[in-house]
């Protein structure tokens, strides 16, 4: 699988499309999956791994040869993702119920209790939302790496090109901000 | 198991923090495969991996050889993502980068005759201490200045003022050959004085334009927030060069104030 692999990037140096249709593939659904998880919204999400693997594809000349491809694609994916939702500002967007259903949830399946309880989901992803706009952008992509894409801090730093020191206080100043915000909702 | 959290959370009339994070983004999906139109759409905008060297090819005078390596990956990544942004092809020898300990900090420089080159004149250590924000900002910076260089305007006005420069030079050269030289020498003189200035104001008006691309491409915050870390690196913010409005114009044009950055996250206390 790894020369395979190895050997359908190389191609794809080279211009090989159809190499490079193998690679998206192999890679495109986990990329999507992960997208989606960040933004939460099905279209941006596809809009995201389509920019991700342009951007993929222009920079394979680049990529180190040998080491693994998806880790270097969703570390494109992780820093295009966060570039499109800040510049289409995506936290300002009210969540709405088909963004909290996994796609393959039909709506309107669930009993009536299931519904009060997504509803009830909804409204608690809505504070955190609300929450994450009023932090400022560095903050709120530290959050997004850590909790949507479950990423530690010396990744965050790598995907983010900040030394993993700044990464620590910003999420911690992050973190402390959206306690204070969160908990004078709640009261 | 999250949305039982958030149930248990809400009457217990506490929170955790970390599980209400990890609720909002929800556990890892499963994997999300795409309809054959998605990768259509990609394979159309793929176009060919030897476009980037291919397009020198047949240049003369030929440029010289110059390896990839010479600019950090970090700063081609980059620039590839704001090429994305501009929708415009990334090529990577269109980034020409050197780093000195002559500068003290980062410049960036497009030719103004509408060559697609960008060249980036760094301190030593810049490529480490330097954010992201301020690399953006150069990067498309340079990008949409090269960009904005080769519009049809600019390049009219260009080719009129080589005119003038011309008509000082014949000027000159016939009240030479009648033997009158004081007085085409300073008919020549303000000519190439007005011509200069017009470059200059062209410049200027090039860098303005080139700033409202950026912030077309990054984002009016991510801008800010780029031209306000540059202007701290800067030992003269309000410096204007020949060509070139300072940073303190910039950042007054783009973000709309003269309030610095420290103030204005202080004025932003609650």
């Amino acid at each position: 699988m790894a020369t395979c692999e190895t050997e359908l990037i190389e191609r794809a140096i080279h211009g090989d499309q159809e190499a490079f249709r193998q690679l998206w593939e192999a890679h495109h659904a986990a990329a999507m999956a992960a997208a989606l998880r960040l933004c939460h919204q099905r279209a941006l999400a596809e809009e995201i791994t389509q920019g991700a693997f342009l951007l993929a594809w222009r920079g394979l000349p680049r990529f180190q040869k040998g080491s693994p491809f998806r880790p270097w694609l969703m570390r494109i994916l992780y820093r295009h993702a966060l570039d499109l939702m800040e510049k289409q500002r995506t936290y300002l967007r009210p969540l709405s119920l088909e963004n909290t259903l996994e796609p393959e949830v039909p709506l309107g399946s669930e009993s009536h209790m299931e519904q009060v309880d997504l509803q009830e989901q909804v409204a608690q992803r809505e504070e955190v939302r609300q929450a994450l706009a009023q932090l400022n952008a560095e903050q709120r992509r530290v959050i997004a790496l850590r909790y949507g894409a479950d990423l530690t801090e010396v990744d965050i730093a790598q995907v983010l090109g900040w030394p993993v020191g700044t990464v620590k206080s910003r999420l911690n100043r992050a973190r402390e901000r959206l306690r204070v915000l969160l908990n004078d909702k709640e009261r | 198991m999250n949305e039982q959290n958030f149930g248990k959370n809400k009457q217990q009339g506490s929170f955790d923090l970390e599980e209400r994070l990890s609720a909002y983004y929800s556990p890892v999906l499963r994997e999300q495969p795409l309809s054959l139109s998605s990768w259509q759409n990609v394979r159309l905008r793929l176009g060919s991996q030897e476009d980037a060297g291919g397009r020198d090819r047949f240049r003369w005078p030929p440029a010289r050889k110059r390896s990839r390596a010479d600019v950090p990956a970090s700063l081609q990544d980059a620039l590839a993502r704001i090429a994305y942004e501009a929708r415009m092809p990334y090529i990577p020898s269109m980034l020409r980068c050197r780093l000195t300990p002559q500068v003290h900090e980062p410049v960036v420089q497009s030719s103004w005759l509408g060559r697609r080159t960008i060249r980036l004149l760094m301190p030593v250590n810049a490529v480490t201490t330097m954010g992201q924000t301020e690399l953006d900002v150069l990067l498309a910076t340079g990008l949409a200045r090269s960009m904005c260089a080769r519009k049809p305007t600019y390049t009219l006005g260009r080719l009129l003022l080589a005119g003038v420069v011309l008509l000082a030079g014949l000027t000159l050269t016939l009240f030479w050959l009648h033997h009158v030289p004081l007085i085409g020498f300073p008919i020549a003189t303000m000519l190439c004085a007005s011509v200069t200035w017009l470059l200059h104001t062209q410049a200027r008006s090039i860098a303005f334009h080139a700033d409202t691309l950026m912030v077309l491409w990054l984002g009016r915050e991510h801008v800010c927030s780029g031209l306000h870390a540059l202007a701290d690196r800067s030992r003269t913010p309000r410096r204007r060069r020949w060509g070139e409005p300072s940073l303190v114009e910039r950042i007054e044009r783009v973000c709309g104030t003269r309030v610095e950055k420290g103030e204005n996250q202080l004025t932003l206390v609650r």
